[in-house]
């Protein structure tokens, strides 16, 4: 009886306890069900995609010089002359060699001198010998009209006394001209510079046979140098005589500024390029003509520009635009802009001083879009 | 002669046998190759071209198209997809499984052969290489030096290091990272070539002529001949700068005059940083066919002679592979032992004898020996999958051994027989019906080793690991135990059972009755229990199609990587100075162990990510933590944190982590891929930006971004045709010249033995390369004088494309998304409704690719297995019953198990994925082994003459032991991969839950439904009683 009860209790418990293991899986399956079901009916919302990060610029008025694209060129001289021979002779002496520099008036090139040394003594002597003979015949015919006066001698013999003194005085005159002649080609033998200049080139070594017009050395003068530079055609138009022009010499590593003096009238046929030509006031002591130029031309100076890195202003075909920072939100604000070198730009309408500008160059960012600025970076 | 009296009377043969096969399984153990997965690629084939200069549109064009077209017509491709980017063509070639890599390679190469002369001329040789470029490096070594400057690093890195480690066997390549190398860099002077007259080609030519070395034919002298040699190569940059570019008269020009003349490193277009400080990387690839492990240790053990010959420099491994893999394999081996632990404490509860318990535990590393034997012969390595195998295998392959062990102990206990006698009609009785089970779960595991694609290269190695340790396991209860048993059983001296025992045995008792209770009420109602368990059934089949799915589940590899794109057009320095706070924060992270860092693309370099090669504007940070059970913050957590630090750094336009192995096939570049395919790139990224935003807010998606756009910085140069013409110069002529101008041309080779030839590389000095404004300043050499480009040209500042993609023939743009939180399913379910909705431009339609299709396949695939599995054993079982009907009853038990399936995933937390489907598959042949053991018992009482409640009643009540042992020890020894225990188990342990909860469910109902159903069926049909009487 004892016994019976006994298992019909542990019956009993064992149900219970069985139920209660089962019942425990069950909760644990349906809230692990529900859990799944609440998560595929009603997930979690997608994460926003969070407001890009950008840095910005304040704008700050200053000053901002537009330049011309760079142009290339040459430093050219107007004193130039090829010096050649006037005579045919051999050169005895020819001194100086390309870059020497000479003083007006210095002697260049030495010819021989024999040939006309002696036509000259030749010429003289004839001169004496035809004034001997002229004043012989003078006398002869001062003679002939006394004798005439006295009836001693007919008129035709004075005639002939007369005539032969005004050949002889032909003569002379005929020989002074030739000596003069004689005396000019002497001089031709040596040639001197006309002003004072640097030899570019010799043309004739001592020993050279030079032939009448052959040139004998190139003279360049350092006076008056300035530089002509080459202008795309499209770039004719915008310069002025007037404008500063930034010029550098990359051979002497070089800048000066001067001003653009005289814009050529016509473009050269064969590159369809004008030029502009700009004198150096004081031109550095190694400049030399045929070095190489490049030139800015400063076309406008800005006093309230707004600097920006190029990167920082948007374009398209129609417009240009910053995005500017107000109140968290990026701001598409129409701008207009100018190329600045390295890598810059300048606002000149638009921003107002103070406004901050984007500039991460963030293609996300759109018109009222929510940013996140972080710290403003040093421009 | 039976056969135990057979393996008794040649037992020294079969001992000597057993002896050999264990030391060659012991042996195998250590010789099996270690990787972390199964080679589940497929053999593909990448050719890369550099097409120097030419813009993405046009490489694509021109180029890549070409190759694509011809590819598509050789044997066995299944998939080609193409990359084009500036100078830069990338095809890859996929090809079926059964194709070896090298024979795929030469028809790649015989295709590109034949296509050659169509090709552009001005195009580099194709470079045709024997893996994916998206393949990640398996070894990234990092240089640094205290003393060296980064040019000297990269100079080491490029010549002894690098010829060190390319004899490595398995090494396919080595790329060196880090924009160092040196150059013999002629920077031109623009105003003084100008200025003297000289243009670009001339100083080309000038450098490739008295760069000399030439051949001059042979010459006599007396009786012996001599070579004639022009050897006056460059040996300096003195002299290069005294090369004569002009002679006039007594002037003469030297390249000195006009250009400056260094050996320096050149410009760099790509670098690396290793924990935030610049290094100099030497990344390995391996070769399609290596051991990823094998090849790690040996390039590791290849840096020792280097450290020695090189004390100045610090080479660091700074992410390594193999380190994961040996991390896994280590950890899932522990798991091994925890589950033999587990198992044997329930062997011995359930056998409460120390003997046989002993038995048992030897016969347990006995198959597994045998086991990593018969992998050796079938080529199989250790991996997550096999080794998951090994440990799912364990609560299997004691069932064997127990079922025998008892019988024979019941016969030397109860029957009192001597131990040779229990042992030879212990396994007689069992052998049929042990040999029947185990071929039904081979018959499962069959299909499932030649299920084909992707699937069935990652499930094979599983499935033939499961069949060789159960053959083994079986082979093992009928030759090892026995023997055994023979030996050391005794029959028990006392009948009284021991105190410990007794406490034990009271809860099974009440387990027990309880049980008959349950089946007492099943068997009055059975038509209630059949309905009771329909519902349950259909509650559960209906809970497993709400419940999400995934391909596989994601798993904590301890690794990720983070894609970082700055702003387009954004320049190299300017992104290495952006993230180095991001790194140096990583690098001070106190569960980071690496942080490698990688920007823009090293020319050149074969791996490239699945991006393509980067910009300069692009990075990709890879970041080692230490393994998940060392620290409080999960993968992901970091991840999103590294996520929303780079969301705050201004200029990042992009940053995305994905974790390394985030998709099962490395081939698939997210789990999320919407395509839009199409031919005109604006059309593209137009429509591709409107399915951005129509697809943007679908919960679970954390990052969803294009893979290309129409957003890098260009600048046309639109050529005046007239101006050029009238100057003589021509548009390719100008386009040369600029090239060479801004970007340089190599001239020729400045050869430095025994180290690497260097490049002389020609161009502008930076300062006149730098602004648009410069570029309008290049000359260009005319026959009326240097011109400048803004001459004869105009610039157009535009936007153009990073990269252009192809797939199989089409040009297409994917969204690639990555998802968080929610199952893929359900995220891919959202993405399809949404991209159904989407009005997309004609000729322009949007797919859904991805992890999904691959997901689709693979479920298909598993599919057919799984039916195939079901016939396989009803089959098995028709031989076995010689019945029709009744291996129906007992494949009842198989929808059943879905009930425990669904309840274990949803307790566990886990969706349905590969694994899930691979562990129902398995729960097929495990299940119906109950129903065996059951319903043979109750047709053999039914047969003596039992009525059918008396026989079910018996046969649960003789059967519910052997059942609820195996059912436990099965659970015991699967429960440590269920749980996760080891690193990297994540992957597969849904096969331990699903078999957990299947067998827990298949056990409670088999031992209630099966009865239930046969009593009823013999009501119902008493045909089928008279029919098998």
């Amino acid at each position: 009886m004892k016994a019976s009860r006994t298992v019909c209790r542990r019956r009993a418990l064992r149900r219970t306890l069985g139920l209660l293991a089962l019942g425990g899986v069950a909760i644990v399956t349906v809230w692990s069900a529900t859990d799944r079901l609440s998560e595929r009916f009603s997930p979690e919302a997608a994460r926003a995609a969070p407001p890009p990060a950008v840095t910005t610029i304040s704008a700050e008025p200053t000053g901002a010089t537009l330049y011309s694209a760079a142009y290339r060129g040459s430093i050219e001289t107007r004193d130039e002359t090829t010096v050649s021979a006037r005579v045919a002779a051999r050169v005895l002496e020819s001194p100086l060699h390309a870059g020497d520099r000479v003083e007006e008036d210095e002697v260049l090139v030495r010819m021989d001198t024999d040939e006309t040394r002696l036509e000259v003594q030749q010429r003289e002597a004839a001169e004496q010998r035809l004034d001997g003979e002229r004043a012989t015949a003078q006398r002869n015919l001062d003679r002939q009209q006394d004798l005439f006066s006295r009836d001693l001698i007919p008129e035709s013999e004075i005639d002939d006394a007369r005539q032969r003194v005004a050949t002889l005085e032909a003569q002379l005159r005929e020989n002074r001209s030739a000596l003069e002649l004689a005396r000019k080609r002497l001089e031709y033998t040596t040639e001197r510079a006309p002003f004072t200049a640097q030899v570019r080139r010799t043309h004739v070594r001592p020993g050279d046979l030079a032939t009448s017009g052959q040139p004998l050395i190139e003279l360049v003068g350092l006076a008056d140098l300035h530089a002509v530079l080459r202008v795309p055609e499209r770039d004719t138009l915008l310069l002025k005589p007037g404008l500063d022009v930034e010029l550098t010499i990359p051979a002497l590593d070089h800048t000066v500024t001067s001003r653009l003096d005289r814009v050529y009238p016509t473009l050269d046929t064969s590159r369809r390029s004008g030029s502009f030509e700009t004198r150096l006031t004081e031109p550095p002591e190694a400049l030399r003509p045929g070095m190489a130029v490049q030139a800015r031309v400063v076309l406008e100076h800005l006093d309230h520009a707004i600097r920006v890195p190029a990167h920082a202003i948007w374009s398209d075909a129609k417009s240009q635009w910053v995005y500017r920072l107000e109140d968290g939100r990026a701001y598409h604000t129409e701008v207009v802009s100018r190329s600045l070198p390295n890598g810059e730009r300048a606002i000149l309408e638009g921003i107002e001083p103070g406004d901050r500008i984007i500039v991460t160059p963030d293609r996300r960012i759109r018109d009222g879009m929510p940013v996140h600025a972080v710290d403003d970076s040093p421009r | 002669m039976t056969w135990v009296e057979g393996l008794l009377r040649y037992r020294h043969t079969v001992l000597a046998l057993l002896a050999a096969a264990l030391i060659l399984g012991l042996q195998a153990r250590f010789d099996l190759p270690v990787q972390l997965f199964p080679d589940t690629d497929p053999p593909t084939v990448t050719v890369i071209t550099e097409y120097p200069g030419m813009a993405a549109l046009d490489v694509d064009r021109e180029l890549t198209r070409l190759l694509e077209e011809e590819f598509a017509s050789l044997d066995g491709v299944t998939r080609i997809s193409s990359s084009s980017q500036t100078g830069l063509s990338v095809a890859r070639v996929e090809f079926d499984y059964g194709i070896t890599s090298a024979l795929a390679a030469v028809d790649v190469q015989n295709a590109v052969g034949r296509l050659r002369p169509d090709l552009p001329a001005t195009i580099e040789e194709p470079q045709i290489l024997e893996f994916s470029t998206a393949d990640k490096p398996i070894i990234t070594i990092a240089l640094t030096s205290d003393t060296l400057a980064l040019d000297a690093i990269r100079e080491q890195a490029d010549n002894a290091i690098r010829e060190r480690l390319e004899w490595i066997p398995g090494v396919a390549a080595i790329d060196v990272v880090g924009g160092h190398k040196r150059e013999l860099h002629v920077a031109l002077d623009p105003e003084r070539t100008e200025a003297l007259g000289i243009d670009m080609p001339q100083v080309l030519e000038a450098l490739d002529d008295w760069n000399l070395m030439a051949p001059g034919g042979r010459v006599r002298i007396g009786e012996l001949e001599s070579v004639v040699r022009f050897d006056a190569p460059l040996r300096s940059e003195a002299d290069a700068r005294e090369i004569i570019l002009v002679a006039d008269g007594d002037t003469r020009v030297r390249l000195g005059d006009i250009a400056r003349v260094r050996l320096e490193p050149g410009e760099p277009r790509a670098a690396y940083r290793h924990d935030g400080q610049a290094a100099i990387a030497v990344q390995v690839l391996r070769r399609d066919d290596a051991n990823t492990v094998e090849v790690a240790a040996r390039v590791r053990e290849a840096l020792e002679p280097l450290r020695d010959a090189a004390p100045e420099l610090n080479i660091v491994v700074a992410d390594d592979d193999s380190v994961f893999t040996e991390k896994v394999i280590a950890d899932m081996t522990q798991t091994v032992m925890i589950a033999i632990a587990l198992t044997m404490v329930i062997v011995l509860l359930f056998l409460a004898d120390l003997r046989q318990a002993g038995i048992i535990a030897l016969s347990i590393p006995a198959a597994f020996l045998a086991t990593f034997g018969l992998m050796q012969l079938a080529s199989l390595d250790l991996n997550m999958v096999t080794m998951s195998a090994l440990i799912l295998a364990i609560g299997l392959l004691v069932d064997d051994g127990i079922v025998i062990l008892e019988n024979i102990h019941r016969h030397l206990d109860e029957e009192g027989q001597p131990p040779r006698q229990a042992a030879i009609e212990g396994v007689g009785e069992v052998f049929g019906a042990k040999l029947g089970g185990t071929l039904t779960t081979l018959g499962v595991l069959l299909p499932l080793a030649f299920m084909g694609g992707f699937i069935g290269e990652l499930f094979r190695p599983l499935a033939l690991t499961l069949a060789f340790a159960l053959s083994a396991s079986f082979v093992m209860a009928v030759t090892l135990i026995p023997l055994l048993a023979t030996y050391w059983l005794r029959p028990a001296t006392s009948t009284a059972t021991p105190r410990w025992r007794e406490t034990l045995e009271a809860p099974a008792r009440g387990v027990r009755h309880l049980y008959l209770d349950v089946l007492a009420l099943a068997l009055k109602r059975p038509l209630a229990t059949l309905v009771v368990a329909v519902m349950l059934l259909a509650l559960s089949l209906g809970m497993l199609r709400m419940t999400g799915s995934e391909m596989l589940p994601r798993f904590d590899s301890g690794g990720f990587q983070v894609l970082v794109d700055m702003a387009p057009g954004t320049r190299l320095d300017t992104t290495l100075a952006t993230l180095e706070p991001v790194e140096r924060y990583l690098a001070e992270h106190e569960y980071v162990v690496d942080v490698s860092s990688q920007f823009g693309h090293e020319t050149g370099a074969r791996s490239m990510g699945d991006r393509g090669a980067m910009g300069v504007n692009q990075a990709e940070i890879t970041v080692t933590l230490v393994p998940r059970t060392q620290r409080s913050l999960t993968q992901w957590e970091i991840m999103d944190d590294v996520r929303q630090r780079l969301e705050t750094t201004p200029g990042v336009t992009l940053a995305v982590p994905r974790e390394l192995g985030g998709t099962a096939r490395s081939s698939t570049a997210a789990p999320i891929i919407a395509r839009i395919s199409g031919e005109q790139a604006q059309t593209l990224d137009h429509t591709a930006s409107d399915l951005l935003n129509h697809l943007s807010g679908i919960p679970g998606i954390t990052d969803l971004y294009k893979d290309w756009a129409l957003d890098t910085p260009e600048v046309r140069v639109r050529v005046d045709h007239d101006r050029a013409a009238e100057l003589g110069l021509t548009g390719a002529g100008l386009a040369r010249a600029v090239h060479q101008a801004m970007d340089g041309a190599v001239a020729t080779r400045f050869r430095q033995p025994p180290k690497r030839d260097l490049d002389v590389v020609v161009r502008y000095q930076a300062s006149d390369r730098r602004y648009p404004e410069d570029l309008e300043g290049i000359l260009l050499p005319t026959r009326e004088g240097p011109v400048a480009l803004g001459e004869v040209a105009s610039l157009e500042h535009t936007l153009g494309p990073r990269i252009v993609t192809r797939e199989n023939g089409q040009r297409t743009l994917d969204i690639l998304g990555f998802h968080l939180g929610r199952p893929l399913s359900e995220v891919v379910a959202d993405v399809q409704q949404r991209l159904d909705t989407f009005a997309a431009p004609d000729g322009y339609p949007a797919t859904l690719a991805g992890e999904q299709a691959d997901f689709d396949e693979a479920r298909d695939h598993m599919m057919r297995a799984l039916l195939l599995a079901a016939l396989a054993v009803y089959l098995l079982l028709v031989v076995q019953f010689r019945s029709f009907a009744h291996p129906v009853i007992i494949m009842t038990a198989i929808p059943l198990q879905f009930i425990g399936v669904v309840a274990a995933l949803l307790i566990a937390g886990k969706y349905v994925s590969m694994p899930a489907l691979l562990g129902i598959i398995l729960l097929i042949g495990i299940v119906v082994n109950n129903s065996i053991i059951l319903l043979d018992l109750a047709r053999r009482r039914l047969a003596e003459g039992l009525d059918v409640y008396a026989a079910v009643t018996e046969a649960v009540e003789t059967r519910m032991r052997p059942i609820m042992m195996t059912a436990l020890s099965t659970i015991a020894g699967m429960l440590p991969l269920a749980l996760e225990m080891a690193v990297g188990a994540e992957r597969f342990s849904p096969i331990a839950t699903v078999i957990i909860g299947g067998i827990l469910a298949a056990t409670v109902l088999t031992l209630v439904v099966i009865p239930a159903l046969f009593v009823l069926l013999h009501r119902l049909v008493p045909a089928l009683h008279t029919a098998r009487g």
